[in-house]
C-alpha cells in the first residue's frame, strides 16, 4: 500500500491547515472571537455547522488516497473512504435497478431450473440478495434493518451522552432528566448547544439507518453500469466541497492583493488593476471556462503519457476547473475590496498612521488588511453554495469535471438522458439533487449567520 | 453626459483588445492550428496537404502574433490574430470554421433568445418585487420569517432541478405544453411558456431575498421616520417612499443585464431545444468552432460594457442626486 | 395659567431585550402649555430623544412604551388606535429631527414632500396643495419658493433642508412642535437663522415647542421653561430666569461650571467625575449620587423625592443648591504671556483639488479648498483656527502635515520648509508634529489593542529599544493621560468617547511632538467630558511646552484655550490676532456675525445677533471680489471687484476687508 497525494488533496490539506492556524490565532484575539461567538450562539448557525462538518468529514476521508497494491500504473487509486465503505463500492449490478429493489430494471432471458427460458426481471446480485422471497419478506426486512440501524445509533448516542449528562447532573446537583433536558432542549449560556446536540443526534440516527439499509439494499438504486447510486452520491461530496472551496482559495491572493493595492495607492496602479478586472469580467464566464477546458482536453489528449492514472488525470482537470472558475470570479471580490480600501484609507486611523510616517506596506498589512478580512470571509461563505450549484450546470455543458469523476453534475447529466424511459429512471437525479440541496441549504443558512455576525453595518454580534 | 458616454465608449476599446488577446491566447497557447484542422477534418482525410489546405482556407496559415517576414505595420497586421480580431471591431464576424456566416446566424438566432429572456425578466421582476414588498410590509412576523426560509430553500435548489422538474411535471405528466422544441412566428408561444415559467421560478428565491434586504435597508432610514412623523399610513409609506428609493438599485441592477439578454441562456435554451444564441454557443463549444466562440466572446464583452454604460446613464434618470461628468 | 396642551404622566420607554431592558425613559412627568417653549436638556444617552419618540409613537422597533399617559388635551395618545394616531402625528403634533441631511426623501421633490402633509392634515388646501406649499416655503424663509418647490433635497444646503423640515411640520397646522436637536448638525450662523425662524413661527402661530437640546446656549436663547434630564429621569424643572440665575440640582450646576469660556482661562474647568450609570440596572438611590460632590449617606439609600422650591421650580434632590454657579475652580494653570519663539510658520499655503471635465478628463478648474493661508504659531502657544464647515480649516491642518499634498506655499517648521522635504526626510520630521482627530472612534484601528495603537508611533519612528522598553513607555503615556495601566491590553470599543480621545492623545504624545494639530477634538463629546479633555490639553501644554493648532468651530472653546485666533472663510483667513483682539474687538464683518451668532448662556453678555443671509458659496466657484460680499451686511461696490488686502490694525491683529482699507485712505 502506497499513499498517494493528489494535487487537490494537497491544496485541501493546506486549506485545512490554514483554517487551523486561523482558529489558533483567533482564540487569542477578542475582536476575532466575538463574531464567532455570535455564530455559536445562533441555533441555525450551530445546526448547519454540524451538517457541514459531516460533509467535510466525508470529503476529507475521501481525500486520503492510496494505492492498495503498491504504486503500479494499473493500480486503482482508492481513498480511505472507499476502504471504509468497502462493500458499497464493490456491490455492482449489471445495470439499472430501483431503490430497495431486488430485481434488475431490465428484462433478461433467464434459464429456469427446468431448462425453459423466460424473459423476466432477474434478481440482483447484491440488492436484497439475502431474501428468499423478496416480494413477501422485503417489507419486514427493511423495517428490521431500520430498527437495527436506529437502535445501534441510539445506543451509541446513549453511550456518548448519558455519561455527559450524568456528570452535568452531578456537577449542578440536578436530576439526570433535567441534565438531558438542558443538553437537548433548553439552552443555558451563550452557545446554542441544544441545536448542536439535536442535529448531531438526528445525523447519527440517519447515518445508522442508512448504513444498516445499505448493507442489504441499493438505497438509491443503481445506475446504468450497475454502480450503487448512494455510493456515487457520497463520493460526489468531495468534488462539490473542493469546487466550492479551492476556487476561492486559488483566487483569494490575487483578489486580496490587487484589491487593496488599487484602493490604497490609486493613480496608475488603480487604473491598471481596474482595467485588468473589467476586461476579465467582461468576458462571459461560461465561454471562458469552456475555452479553457477545451484547451485542457486537447492538451491532455496529446500528452496522454504524462498522466499515469485516470485518477490523476481527473484530479488535474478538477484543479484546472477550480483555477479557471477562480479567474472568472475573483473580480467581484477584488472590486469590493478596492471600494472598501478606498473608504478605509480616508479613515482617521490610517491618516494617523501616515502622520507617524508609517510606510505604505506596513499600513496595508497592519491597518487595511485586518479591516477588510470580514469582507473576504463573508464572500467566501457566500460564494461556496453558488459554486457547488455551478458545478452541476457546467457538467451539463460538458465543461465540468472529468466525466469519470464522481460528481453530482455528472450524475444528473448522465441520468437526464434516461428520463425519457418508461417507466422513468429517477433515482440518480433524486439522489444528486437531495445531496446537493442539503449541502447548499446548510451552506446558505450558515453563510447568512456568518454575514450577520461579521457585517459591521448590521452592528450585531459584537456585544 | 454626452462627454461621459463618449469617454466610456473610448475606454471600451482597450478592454475589447484585451478580451481578444485573452481569448486568442487561450485558444492557441495549447491548441495549434494543426490540431484544429485535424479536429475539423475528422479522422479520415488527415493528410498534411489536407491540413494545410484547411488552414489556408480558414486563414490559419499565418503566424500567430508577429509576422517576421513582413515589414513595418504589416508584421503585425498579417497575422492570424489581427486578421481574425480586427474586423470584429466593425462587427464583421466572418465565417465560422464550418463555413457559415456568423453575422447572419446571430441576427437570426437572437430573436428566440429574446423571446424567452425578455418575458422571463419582466415577469420575474414583477413577481419578485411584489413578494419582497409583501415580506417587508409584514416584517418581523411569521409570514416574513417563513417567506425568507422558503426563499433560501428555493435558492438552494439547482436550476437543473427546476428545468427537469418543469419538463416532467408540465410536459410529461400533465401534457400542457411540449417538452422542448421551437416554432416560427406566433406559434412559438407554447414552446416559450415552459422555459419562461422555469426561468421565473428558479429566480424567485434569490430575487425575493435580495429585494427584501433592499427594502428593509430603506425602511431603516431617517427619511422614512420623517414620513411617519407626517402621519402617513404604512401602505403609502411603502409605495411612495420605500419602493421609490429601493427601485434605484433594483432597476440599475436590471439595466446591467439588459444588453446581455439577447445572448440567451445556455442552459435553458439547450434543455428546451430553443434555437437561440445560447444553444448556438453551446453547439460551437462542443464542435470547437473557434470562430463562433470568439465572436460570441467579443459580443458578450461589448454587451457587458454597454450594460455598464447604460447603468450609469440610468442612474441619472432614476436618481436625481447623480450627475455624470 | 391656561390648561396645559400636553401632559406627560409617568412615561416609561424600554429598549431592547425584555429580560434586561434598557430603561431609556423611566417615569417622566411634564406639562407643556400653549405658546411656550419647553427645553428638555441633557447629555447624550439621557433619554431625551426617546421621550419625544415615545410621545410621537415613533419609537425604533426595539423600543416600546411600557407605562404612562401622554394626554394631548383630553386624548391619551398612547391609547389611540394607530389609524387615529396618524391623524394626530403630523397634524396637531409636528416634529423636526436632528439630521436634516438624511431626514428628507432624496428622490422626491420637496414640494411633493410638503404636499403629502397638506393632503393629510389640511383639508382646506388638500385639493391644490402646491400654492400652500409655496406659501409655507416662503414662511420658513426660503428665497424664491416658487422655483425651489421643484428641487430635490440634495440641491439645498443643510440649513435650507432644516427649513423644509419645518415647513413640512407646519403644513399640518400643529399646536405642538417637537424639535429634536434641530440645529446640532448646523453651523452657528445657520443655527442662528433656524432658531430665529422657530421663534418667529412660534409667535405667529402660538405654537408650543418641545425643544430637545444638549446645548445650554441654545436653551438659554430660546426656552421659556427648562427640564433637565439625567439617566432617564427629570431632575429639575423651572423657568429660564430661575435656571440661569442658579439651578438647584448639582448635576445642572456642574453642566454650567464645565462650560469653557473666556472668564475661565488659565484655570481648570470643573468636571463631573465618573460616567452616567448604565440604564439597564435597577436604581435604588439617587442616580447622580456617585458623581455628586454634595451627596451624603441619605442620597445612597433612597431615590430622592421631588422637592418644590416654589414658583414652579421643582428639583429631584435631597440637597438642592442655590445662587449663581460660582466658576471658581481651583486655579492651577498660570496664564503665561511671554512672546514665544516661532515654531511653525505657514506662508501662503494653497491646497487646490483639480476638477476634471470632458471627454479627455482635462483639468477644467480647481476646488480652492485652501487659497493662500498664512499662519504663525509660537512655542507652547495655541493658535485656534475658526470657521464654519467647508471653510477649509481641516484641509489647512492636513496640508501642514502633508497628509494632503499642498499645491503651493511654504510650511516652515523650525525654519525648515516641510512642503519641500523628501519623503525620507519628512518621515523623520513626523515625530515633531502630530494630529488628533474629531471622532475618537474612527481614529483607532478597531482590531488593535490599545497598547499597540499607542506604540504605533514608537515603532514607526524607531523610538525605544525593543519590546519591553516600548511597553514601559506605553504604560507611562497612558498614565500621563489619566488612563489605568491595564488599558494597554484592551480594545478601543471597550472605552467611552472621552477615554478614547485620551488614548489618541497618548498616541500622539508617544513621539514627543512639539506641535499637535487638534482637529475638532472635543466636538463629538458631551460638555462634561469636553471639560476633562480641555483640562488635559492645558496641563500637557504647560508640562511639555506643546504648541497646538486648534481647529474648531466652537467659540467658547477658543476663548478658553487659545492664545491666538485665525478666522477662516472660504479658503482664506479673514482675520487673525490674539484672542482678546479678535473676540473683543472683531474687525471683519464675518467675525462679527460669527461671534454674534454664538448662543450665550449669560443673559447679560448677549449681543445683538447679526443674521447672515444664505450659505457659504462653493469653493469650486468662489464669488468675485471679496468672498464674503454676497452675505455681508456691509458690502460696498468695491467688495464685488477685488479681494481686499490684509490690513494690520494693531500689532498682531490683521484683517482683510475693504472697510478697514477705506479707513486708512
Amino acid at each position: 500500500m502506497t499513499p498517494v497525494l493528489l494535487w487537490t488533496d494537497l491544496l485541501l490539506f493546506v486549506l485545512l491547515g490554514g483554517i487551523a492556524l486561523f482558529v489558533w490565532h483567533a482564540r487569542r484575539h477578542d475582536h476575532l472571537r466575538r463574531p464567532w461567538r455570535y455564530v455559536a450562539g445562533s441555533r441555525v448557525g450551530m445546526a448547519t455547522a454540524v451538517i457541514l462538518s459531516a460533509y467535510v468529514v466525508i470529503g476529507v476521508l475521501d481525500s486520503l488516497h492510496f494505492q492498495p497494491h503498491g504504486g503500479k500504473a494499473s493500480d486503482d487509486v482508492l481513498s480511505l473512504f472507499d476502504w471504509l465503505v468497502g462493500d458499497l463500492r464493490e456491490h455492482q449490478e449489471k445495470t439499472y435497478s430501483a431503490p430497495f429493489s431486488a430485481w434488475l430494471y431490465a428484462k433478461e432471458s433467464i434459464e429456469q431450473p427446468d431448462g425453459t427460458i423466460v424473459r423476466a426481471y432477474p434478481r440482483l446480485r447484491w440488492g436484497g440478495a439475502a431474501l428468499r422471497d423478496p416480494r413477501r419478506e422485503r417489507g419486514a426486512d427493511i423495517a428490521r434493518r431500520v430498527g437495527l440501524g436506529a437502535g445501534a445509533a441510539l445506543l451509541l448516542l446513549a453511550a456518548l451522552y448519558l455519561p455527559l449528562a450524568w456528570r452535568i447532573a452531578r456537577r449542578d446537583g440536578v436530576s439526570l432528566g433535567a441534565a438531558l433536558h438542558g443538553l437537548f432542549i433548553r439552552r443555558r449560556g451563550r452557545v446554542a448547544w441544544p441545536a448542536f446536540h439535536l442535529t448531531m443526534a438526528v445525523l447519527v440516527v440517519s447515518a445508522g439507518v442508512l448504513i444498516a439499509l445499505a448493507a442489504g439494499y441499493h438505497v438509491f438504486g443503481t445506475d446504468k453500469v450497475g454502480e450503487d447510486v448512494f455510493y456515487q452520491a457520497l463520493k460526489s461530496i468531495r468534488t462539490g466541497l473542493l469546487i466550492g472551496t479551492l476556487t476561492t482559495l486559488v483566487m483569494l491572493p490575487a483578489a486580496l492583493l490587487l484589491g487593496i493595492l488599487a484602493g490604497y495607492y490609486r493613480g496608475w496602479i488603480d487604473d491598471l488593476i481596474q482595467y485588468l478586472y473589467t476586461t476579465l469580467s467582461s468576458i462571459p464566464g461560461v465561454l471562458l471556462i469552456a475555452a479553457a477546458i477545451l484547451m485542457l482536453q486537447v492538451y491532455m489528449a496529446e500528452h496522454a503519457a504524462e498522466f499515469d492514472s485516470l485518477a490523476r488525470r481527473a484530479d488535474l482537470r478538477l484543479l484546472f476547473l477550480c483555477v479557471i472558475l477562480g479567474i472568472t470570479s475573483w473580480t467581484t471580490l477584488c472590486r469590493l475590496l478596492r471600494g472598501e480600501t478606498l473608504k478605509l484609507r480616508e479613515l482617521e486611523y490610517v491618516q494617523a498612521a501616515r502622520a507617524f510616517g508609517v510606510r505604505g506596506p506596513a499600513i496595508l498589512s497592519r491597518h487595511i488588511l485586518p479591516n477588510v478580512m470580514h469582507i473576504v470571509l463573508i464572500s467566501i461563505v457566500l460564494d461556496f453554495s453558488g459554486l457547488v450549484l455551478a458545478e452541476a450546470v457546467l457538467a451539463y455543458v460538458n465543461i465540468g469535471v472529468d466525466p469519470t469523476m464522481n460528481s453530482w453534475g455528472n450524475m444528473i447529466n448522465s441520468a437526464r438522458l434516461e428520463l425519457a424511459r418508461e417507466p422513468i429512471v429517477w433515482w440518480s437525479l433524486a439522489a444528486a439533487f437531495v445531496f446537493m440541496f442539503v449541502l447548499v441549504l446548510a451552506a446558505n443558512l450558515f453563510a447568512d449567520v456568518v454575514r450577520d455576525a461579521f457585517d459591521p453595518r448590521l452592528g450585531r454580534g459584537r456585544g | 453626459m454626452m462627454a461621459y458616454i463618449v469617454r466610456r465608449a473610448l475606454y471600451a476599446i482597450p478592454i475589447l483588445i484585451g478580451v481578444n488577446i485573452i481569448t486568442f491566447v487561450l485558444f492557441f497557447v495549447l491548441n495549434s492550428p494543426d490540431d484544429m484542422a485535424r479536429l475539423h477534418l475528422g479522422t479520415k482525410h488527415v493528410t498534411p496537404e489536407a491540413i494545410s489546405a484547411w488552414k489556408h482556407e480558414h486563414g490559419y496559415d499565418k503566424p500567430l502574433l508577429f509576422n517576421a517576414r513582413r515589414d513595418g505595420i504589416e508584421a503585425l497586421t498579417d497575422t492570424i490574430f489581427f486578421r481574425n480580431s480586427a474586423r470584429l471591431f466593425a462587427f464583421d464576424f466572418g465565417l465560422s470554421d464550418s463555413g457559415r456566416d456568423i453575422g447572419h446566424d446571430i441576427a437570426q438566432r437572437m430573436w428566440p433568445s429574446l423571446a424567452i429572456a425578455v418575458p422571463t425578466l419582466l415577469v420575474g421582476l414583477a413577481i419578485n418585487i411584489t413578494l419582497a414588498l409583501m415580506l417587508a410590509l409584514f416584517r418581523a412576523t411569521y409570514l416574513d420569517f417563513w417567506g425568507v426560509v422558503i426563499a433560501v430553500a428555493m435558492m438552494s435548489i439547482s436550476s437543473l432541478f427546476y428545468i427537469i422538474g418543469g419538463q416532467f411535471l408540465l410536459g410529461k405528466l400533465l401534457h400542457l405544453v411540449p417538452i422542448s422544441g421551437y416554432d416560427t412566428g406566433a406559434a412559438a408561444w407554447k414552446f416559450l411558456v415552459l422555459p419562461v415559467i422555469v426561468g421565473v421560478i428558479s429566480g424567485i428565491g434569490s430575487g425575493v431575498r435580495w429585494y427584501r434586504t433592499l427594502f428593509l435597508e430603506e425602511i431603516g432610514k431617517d427619511y422614512v421616520r420623517t414620513a411617519r412623523a407626517k402621519g402617513l399610513g404604512e401602505m403609502r409609506l411603502m409605495f411612495a417612499h420605500v419602493l421609490r428609493n429601493a427601485l434605484i438599485p433594483i432597476l440599475t441592477g436590471v439595466v446591467v443585464i439588459l444588453p446581455l439578454l439577447f445572448m440567451g441562456s445556455l442552459l435553458v435554451e439547450s434543455f428546451f431545444g430553443i434555437p437561440g444564441l445560447g444553444s448556438y454557443t453551446i453547439d460551437a463549444i462542443n464542435r470547437q468552432d473557434f470562430a463562433i466562440v470568439r465572436s460570441m466572446v467579443f459580443l458578450g464583452s461589448v454587451m457587458y460594457i454597454l450594460g455598464l454604460i447604460l447603468t450609469d446613464v440610468s442612474y441619472t434618470l432614476v436618481d436625481p442626486r447623480v450627475r455624470l461628468s | 395659567m391656561s390648561q396645559p396642551l400636553l401632559r406627560i404622566r409617568n412615561l416609561q420607554v424600554w429598549l431592547g431585550d425584555p429580560r434586561r431592558p434598557v430603561r431609556a425613559v423611566d417615569g417622566i412627568d411634564l406639562d407643556l402649555y400653549p405658546g411656550e417653549t419647553l427645553a428638555l436638556l441633557g447629555e447624550s444617552g439621557c433619554g431625551k430623544s426617546m421621550t419625544a419618540f415615545g410621545v410621537m409613537r415613533l419609537l425604533p422597533p426595539s423600543g416600546r412604551v411600557t407605562a404612562g399617559q401622554v394626554l394631548l388635551g383630553d386624548q391619551d395618545l398612547l391609547r389611540l388606535p394607530e389609524c387615529e394616531m396618524r391623524a394626530v402625528r403630523g397634524g396637531q403634533l409636528g416634529m423636526i429631527f436632528q439630521e436634516p441631511m438624511t431626514s428628507l426623501n432624496p428622490v422626491m421633490r420637496i414640494g411633493d414632500q410638503i404636499a403629502e402633509s397638506i393632503r393629510l392634515h389640511d383639508p382646506a388646501h388638500a385639493a391644490a396643495p402646491r400654492a400652500r406649499a409655496v406659501e409655507l416655503l416662503d414662511a420658513v424663509g426660503i428665497p424664491d419658493p416658487a422655483r425651489r418647490i421643484d428641487e430635490y433635497p440634495h440641491q439645498l444646503s443643510g440649513g435650507m433642508k432644516q427649513r423644509v423640515m419645518v415647513a413640512i411640520a407646519l403644513a399640518g397646522r400643529p399646536r405642538l412642535l417637537i424639535a429634536d436637536e434641530p440645529t446640532t448638525a448646523l453651523d452657528v450662523t445657520i443655527q442662528a437663522q433656524v432658531l430665529g425662524l422657530l421663534k418667529k413661527l412660534q409667535r405667529d402661530h402660538e405654537l408650543a415647542v418641545l425643544l430637545i437640546s444638549h446645548d445650554l446656549g441654545v436653551v438659554a436663547e430660546t426656552a421659556d421653561r427648562i427640564a433637565v434630564m439625567y439617566a432617564g429621569q427629570l431632575v429639575e424643572v423651572c423657568d429660564r430666569q430661575t435656571f440661569f440665575k442658579g439651578p438647584a440640582h448639582p448635576y445642572a450646576r456642574k453642566l454650567f461650571s464645565a462650560l469653557p469660556g473666556f472668564d475661565k482661562r488659565g484655570r481648570r474647568l470643573e468636571i463631573i467625575p465618573g460616567m452616567v450609570p448604565p440604564l439597564d440596572t435597577r436604581f435604588s438611590a439617587c442616580r447622580f449620587a456617585d458623581r455628586c460632590d454634595h451627596a451624603g449617606e441619605d442620597c445612597r439609600q433612597q431615590p430622592p423625592p421631588w422637592r418644590d422650591l416654589g414658583n414652579g421650580h421643582r428639583v429631584r434632590c435631597l440637597h438642592p443648591r442655590s445662587g449663581l454657579v460660582e466658576s471658581a475652580a481651583a486655579a492651577s494653570r498660570g496664564e503665561e504671556t511671554r512672546a514665544a519663539k516661532t515654531l511653525l510658520e505657514v506662508r501662503d499655503l494653497k491646497v487646490h483639488f483639480p476638477i476634471h471635465k470632458g471627454v479627455l478628463r482635462r483639468v477644467k478648474g480647481h476646488v480652492k479648498a485652501v487659497d493662500g493661508v498664512s499662519l504663525r504659531i509660537g512655542g507652547a502657544r495655541t493658535l485656534a483656527l475658526v470657521g464654519e464647515s467647508g471653510c477649509g480649516k481641516t484641509t489647512v491642518g492636513k496640508g501642514i502635515l502633508r497628509l494632503i499634498e499642498p499645491s503651493a506655499g511654504q510650511v516652515l517648521f523650525d525654519g525648515e520648509d516641510l512642503a519641500r522635504l523628501s519623503p525620507r526626510a519628512l518621515r523623520r520630521r513626523r515625530a515633531d508634529m502630530q494630529i488628533i482627530f474629531q471622532d475618537p472612534a474612527a481614529s483607532m484601528n478597531p482590531r488593535m489593542p490599545v497598547g499597540e495603537i499607542v506604540a504605533e508611533g514608537l515603532r514607526a519612528q524607531g523610538i525605544g529599544t525593543g519590546r519591553e522598553d516600548r511597553q514601559r513607555r506605553v504604560a507611562r503615556l497612558l498614565e500621563q493621560v489619566g488612563l489605568p495601566a491595564d488599558s494597554a491590553a484592551r480594545y478601543p470599543h471597550e472605552f467611552s468617547g472621552g477615554q478614547r480621545q485620551r488614548i489618541c492623545i497618548a498616541r500622539a504624545l508617544a513621539v514627543d511632538p512639539r506641535l499637535i494639530v487638534c482637529d475638532e477634538p472635543t466636538s463629538a463629546l458631551d460638555v462634561s467630558v469636553q471639560a476633562q479633555i480641555l483640562n488635559l490639553f492645558g496641563e500637557l501644554q504647560q508640562r511639555l511646552s506643546l504648541s497646538y493648532l486648534f481647529i474648531t468651530h466652537d467659540i467658547s472653546v477658543v476663548s478658553f484655550i487659545a492664545h491666538e485666533v485665525a478666522v477662516m472663510y472660504l479658503g482664506r483667513v479673514v482675520e487673525q490676532g490674539s484672542v482678546e483682539q479678535v473676540l473683543e474687538r472683531p474687525a471683519h464683518p464675518y467675525t462679527e456675525a460669527l461671534l454674534s451668532a454664538v448662543p450665550v448662556v449669560d443673559p447679560a453678555s448677549r449681543r445683538q445677533i447679526i443674521r447672515l443671509e444664505g450659505d457659504m458659496p462653493s469653493p469650486a466657484d468662489p464669488p468675485r471680489g471679496c468672498h464674503f460680499h454676497p452675505r455681508c451686511p456691509r458690502a460696498m461696490a468695491v467688495c464685488r471687484t477685488a479681494y481686499p488686502e490684509t490690513t494690520e490694525l494693531e500689532p498682531g491683529h490683521q484683517a482683510a476687508c475693504w472697510l478697514l482699507t477705506e479707513k486708512r485712505w
